[in-house]
Parts: structure tokens; C-alpha cells; sequence
């Protein structure tokens, strides 16, 4: 009986030893793949827009008002920023119309909602007050955010403003302010 | 004009010239409503138009660091440019000089500029971009930056800007009157050219990555001036009621910490700061062994890495953080306590080419308590005690006389 209990535990003995020869032999191997991610940043304008009703300076609306949107794409985690500006302080009517009048761009104010549908991100940052255009890039974020993601959606608003000071236009012109949003990966 | 209209005027038996004068009123009449002059003239379709056509485009790598260290004399870089637009595109490159404005935005100014230009050593390949619209292969294009930076001695500035030309003129309503914004996509890559000196020596100023340190001629250091406190967000209608704050107090959250600080070296800069919020222990004034036998030790419940500033040499500069966590889908939670003396801690570096300066610390303490609600309590409290009052003015009519020895009833 004891030889027989000997010879099995040997048995087992050698199996386990086997196994594990066998396992050492199936050994994997490991292979670092080193790779390194640039900073990207895209900007779209889903479309400008016109204000489409006549502005009157002198009833009690005197503004005019219109909205479009912006799509951000960023992976920087330190965050954006988009700062607006225009490439000169005045803007000649576009049409067809003779003489063209001339307006200062500074009738036009813009402001952008903080952004929308991130991937990641801790702050969605704070939107600036809204600013008259100038020639001098102006943040749009008070305190910008660190969102990341393919598809950041940002709401741009725009106010007219024209006064007194700003002609009427002529027949068939339009005052048609380009606007350069600049996106910077912070 | 209906027939029927006709056939009234007609049976009305007007003369030859009442027909003629009431032609001419009608005339002049549609002249002054459609004519020149009139910036009060109505949009007669009442519509919103697009006048650019949906466009955008996306580059990488969105910032050029570029160290350089005292061996290399050739300057090379690559940018990426992609049309996202449905339709092709044209891109305008151009390299400028970088400016940074107080408000702290990157500016960009004509190439030549600045004393400080990265232009002067570095020049594009390219100017204009057409490309294919989005996925097609055609829709990426490279530009290549590169220059002379043999003997670089300070850091150097400038900006890639790519500019979406619009293409598309305007659709114009020859009718109406109006004006539009026109949106042009632009993606400003900020360039950063930085000496380097091949050693593992430590630098003077600023830690060194790797083998290599900033130049001796850079100092990067950074100085703290103020740590300061608000409540965030839309106020509430008790904040409209009493639209009144206390220094060092906030009635409620979120709260907003913003850092001012001032670049004290002569190197552009970022400015990093990392916001610590902890709720001051009521035993922390006590030795450390023995606050941790109460086993109340101090932990910040929230930490928050701002936004960084640029901040070119001697600029003043302000981060700034808010105590809200965000959910992920799109909300965002206040962390604040609503009573309690709240420690923020705000340590700010400067970086440069992923050098930092010496860590500047600043402390500061907000009391958070609700006293605008306090008060509208107390004002309630105050109101119900009088209305009560005068509800029963007899009350003390009806209570019984003060019983004393000597009467019938206590005999």
C-alpha cells in the first residue's frame, strides 16, 4: 500500500514538474510600443448669418441681433481659447450700390456661450462679456476652458448697434463685417 | 386690384385728372418705401441668411516649442493643415509676430515687428493652401518652417496664422438693407524658439528635462501679488435683493479664485496654477500630534489646474479657477461647503518649453456663510413677531389675576 501511495505521489510529482516546464517554455513576450500624441486643434464656422431685419436707430429697438456656432476640436488638456477680431476698424458696403458707404466695425459686439458636448475636461471655463469688435484680438473666455473632444459646440452671438453715427445704407448694399475667430491651443 | 374693385372706382364717375394725381401719390409713396436711404427699410422676407458657406479647418501640432540647443544650426518643423469643410478651400498662411495683450490674449502683428521676432531666423515654404474638401486626400497639406538658429542666443517669438480665405462672395438681398458677420476660421499656432545648453547640470533657473537646460541667459522667475475671492455664476434673487458683498465673505458658491502674478524673468512664459480647496479644521491651530489624535488633519476636497496665461517679460498676468466639479454630462456640481471657513492655496510656475521656475505660493481664506438668507430669516422672524402682536392686542386682558394670599378663593 505504501509502495503504492509512493509511486503515485511520485507520478504527481513528476507531472506537476512537467507542467511547469511546459509553462516556463509558453513564456510571452512583451513589446513597448512608444508613440507620441501632437497637439491639435480645428475650428468650423457652421455658418454666418445676417441680420435680416432692417435696424431703426431710432425706435426702441435699435439693435439688431443674430447668432451662429462654431465647432471646436481639441486635445490639449491645458486648454483653448478663441479670441475675435476684424482686420480693419471700418467696413465698406458690399453690393451693388454707388457711392458705398463706410461703417466703423465697433457698431458690432460679440460674445460665444461656453462649449458644449466635450469628451473630457474638468471647466467649461467663463464666457467673456460681450466686446465691441477692433483690430485687436479679444478673448472670448474670461477664464478658458480645458474641455477636450472632436466636436466642441460654441454658440457665437452678435449685437448691432449702429447709432446716429452710422449711414444708412445705400439701396442694395449690405455693411458685411468679417469677423476672424482664431482658435489657440493654450 | 380685383375686377370687382374696378368695376366700384369706375362706377364712382372720377375725372381724367383725380385718376392721374392719385397715380403720381402712388408712385412717390413706393419710391420712399423701397428707395435709398431708407436703413429703416423692412426685410421683406424675414429670414436669416447664410453668408459664408460652412467651412473650417484644423491643424497640428497646435503650438511649435522648439529647443535648440547649442549644436544644432538648422531649424525644421512641420504643420499640418486639414479643410474640414464640405467643399475645398483655401488656406492663407502667414508667419507674424507674436504679442500677448494685457487682457492676455495671443496677438499677432506684422512680420519684423517685434525685437524679438522669430522671423528673423525662420521663414515658411509656403503661403497658400488649396485644398480638397474634408476626406479627401487631398484636403491635408503641409507647411514646413524652417531657418538658420546657429548661435541663438534668447529666445525668439512669432505665430503661424492660417487664415480660411472665403471664397464664396456674399448673397446679397438687393431688396432689404441689412448687415451680416462674416465668420473666417483662423487657427493661430503660437512659436516658441528656445536656447538650449547641452548639459545635465542644473540650471540656475528652471528644471531641466533630460540632458539639456535653458540657457544661461534665461531667467525664468515668477511673482505673486494678490489671491482673490467672488462668488460665481448668475446671481440669485437674494443676491438682486441685497446686491451687497463682504470682503472675505461669501454668502454661497461657487466660488471663483482668480491669482495675479507677474512675470519676473526675461523669457515668455506660461503661467500654470494649481488651486487647492480645504475647509479650515477647527482644531488646526493646535501641534500636528495632537490635531491627528482628534483625527480631523486637514485634506483639500478639491483640486483644480487653471487655464494657463502667457505672459511675455514684466507682464502682469491673473489665473483664475472655479470650486465646480463637471458631472460629464454637461452640468457642472458646486463643491462648496455652505458654512465654513474655506483655505484656498494657489501654486503658480512658470513654464517655458517644458522648463518651470521656482513655484510661487500664495494662501488666502473665505468665510462662507449664508447671512443674506440669515437675514431674510431674521426680517421674517422679526415680521411674524409683529403681525402676532398686533393680531392679539388684548391677550394680556385675558389673563387671569395674579392670585394672592389674602383672597376668598385661596381660603
Amino acid at each position: 500500500m505504501n509502495r503504492k501511495s509512493a509511486w503515485i505521489a511520485g507520478t504527481v510529482l513528476a507531472a506537476t514538474l512537467l507542467g511547469a516546464q511546459v509553462s516556463l517554455a509558453a513564456t510571452s513576450a512583451t513589446q513597448n510600443v512608444t508613440f507620441t500624441v501632437a497637439k491639435a486643434v480645428a475650428i468650423t464656422s457652421t455658418g454666418a448669418a445676417t441680420i435680416s431685419t432692417a435696424i431703426d436707430p431710432s425706435s426702441g429697438t435699435p439693435t439688431g441681433t443674430t447668432t451662429s456656432g462654431l465647432t471646436v476640436s481639441s486635445n490639449d488638456t491645458a486648454g483653448f481659447q478663441i479670441t475675435a477680431k476684424t482686420n480693419a476698424a471700418t467696413v465698406t458696403e458690399a453690393g451693388t450700390c454707388t457711392p458705398a458707404q463706410s461703417a466703423n466695425v465697433n457698431i458690432m459686439s460679440v460674445s460665444a456661450s461656453t462649449p458644449t458636448g466635450q469628451s473630457a475636461g474638468t471647466s467649461a471655463g467663463t464666457a467673456a462679456s460681450a466686446f465691441a469688435l477692433s483690430t485687436t484680438a479679444t478673448n472670448l473666455y474670461s477664464a478658458a476652458p480645458n474641455y477636450t473632444g472632436g466636436t466642441l459646440s460654441v454658440t457665437t452671438n452678435y449685437t448691432v448697434a449702429p447709432g446716429y453715427t452710422t449711414p444708412p445704407n445705400t439701396s442694395g448694399c449690405t455693411y458685411t463685417v468679417p469677423v476672424v475667430m482664431a482658435v489657440t491651443a493654450l | 386690384m380685383t375686377i370687382r374693385h374696378i368695376r366700384a372706382l369706375r362706377a364712382m364717375h372720377v375725372r381724367r385728372s383725380t385718376w392721374a394725381l392719385l397715380a403720381v401719390v402712388a408712385l412717390l409713396v413706393t419710391c420712399l418705401a423701397a428707395g435709398p436711404g431708407t436703413a429703416l427699410a423692412r426685410d421683406r422676407e424675414g429670414q436669416t441668411r447664410p453668408v459664408g458657406a460652412p467651412g473650417g479647418l484644423a491643424a497640428t501640432p497646435a503650438r511649435l516649442e522648439i529647443g535648440v540647443d547649442t549644436n544644432s544650426a538648422e531649424l525644421a518643423a512641420d504643420v499640418a493643415v486639414t479643410n474640414r469643410g464640405a467643399g475645398p478651400a483655401h488656406v492663407h498662411v502667414t508667419l507674424a509676430d507674436l504679442i500677448v495683450t494685457q487682457a492676455g490674449a495671443y496677438e499677432t502683428t506684422v512680420a519684423g515687428q517685434t525685437p524679438y521676432s522669430a522671423s528673423s531666423v525662420a521663414t515658411i515654404d509656403r503661403e497658400n493652401l488649396d485644398l480638397n474638401e474634408s476626406g479627401d486626400p487631398g484636403a491635408t497639406a503641409t507647411v514646413h518652417l524652417s531657418g538658420n538658429v546657429d548661435h541663438l542666443a534668447r529666445p525668439l517669438y512669432g505665430a503661424l496664422i492660417l487664415e480660411l480665405d472665403d471664397e464664396q462672395p456674399p448673397i446679397m438681398d438687393l431688396v432689404a438693407v441689412r448687415v451680416a458677420a462674416q465668420v473666417r476660421p483662423s487657427i493661430v499656432i503660437p512659436i516658441i524658439l528656445v536656447p538650449l545648453n547641452a548639459t545635465d547640470a542644473p540650471a540656475t533657473s528652471g528644471n531641466a528635462t533630460g540632458l539639456t537646460r535653458l540657457a544661461d541667459t534665461i531667467q525664468l522667475a515668477l511673482k505673486g501679488l494678490s489671491l482673490a475671492f467672488a462668488e460665481s455664476g448668475s446671481p440669485g434673487p437674494l443676491d438682486r435683493l441685497i446686491p451687497i458683498s463682504l470682503p472675505g465673505v461669501a454668502d454661497h458658491g461657487p466660488l471663483v479664485a482668480s491669482t495675479s502674478v507677474q512675470n519676473q524673468g526675461n523669457a515668455f512664459g506660461r503661467v500654470f496654477t494649481k488651486y487647492s480647496f480645504a475647509g479650515v479644521n477647527p482644531v488646526g491651530w493646535l501641534p500636528e500630534s495632537l490635531r491627528g489624535s482628534f483625527g480631523s488633519d486637514e485634506h483639500p476636497y478639491l483640486e483644480v489646474d487653471a487655464a494657463p496665461a502667457a505672459l511675455m517679460p514684466d507682464m502682469l498676468g491673473e489665473t483664475r479657477a472655479v470650486s465646480t466639479y463637471a458631472t460629464g454630462r454637461g452640468g457642472e456640481l458646486d463643491s462648496t461647503p455652505w458654512f465654513g471657513l474655506v483655505r484656498v492655496q494657489a501654486t503658480s510656475t512658470l513654464v517655458l518649453a517644458d522648463f518651470v521656475s521656482q513655484p510661487v505660493v500664495q494662501d488666502g481664506y473665505v468665510l462662507v456663510l449664508p447671512w443674506k438668507e440669515g437675514l431674510v430669516a431674521l426680517a421674517a422672524w422679526r415680521m411674524w413677531c409683529f403681525w402676532r402682536g398686533r393680531r392679539s392686542p388684548g391677550a394680556s386682558q385675558v389673563l387671569p389675576e395674579p392670585v394672592s394670599a389674602s383672597s376668598p378663593v385661596s381660603a
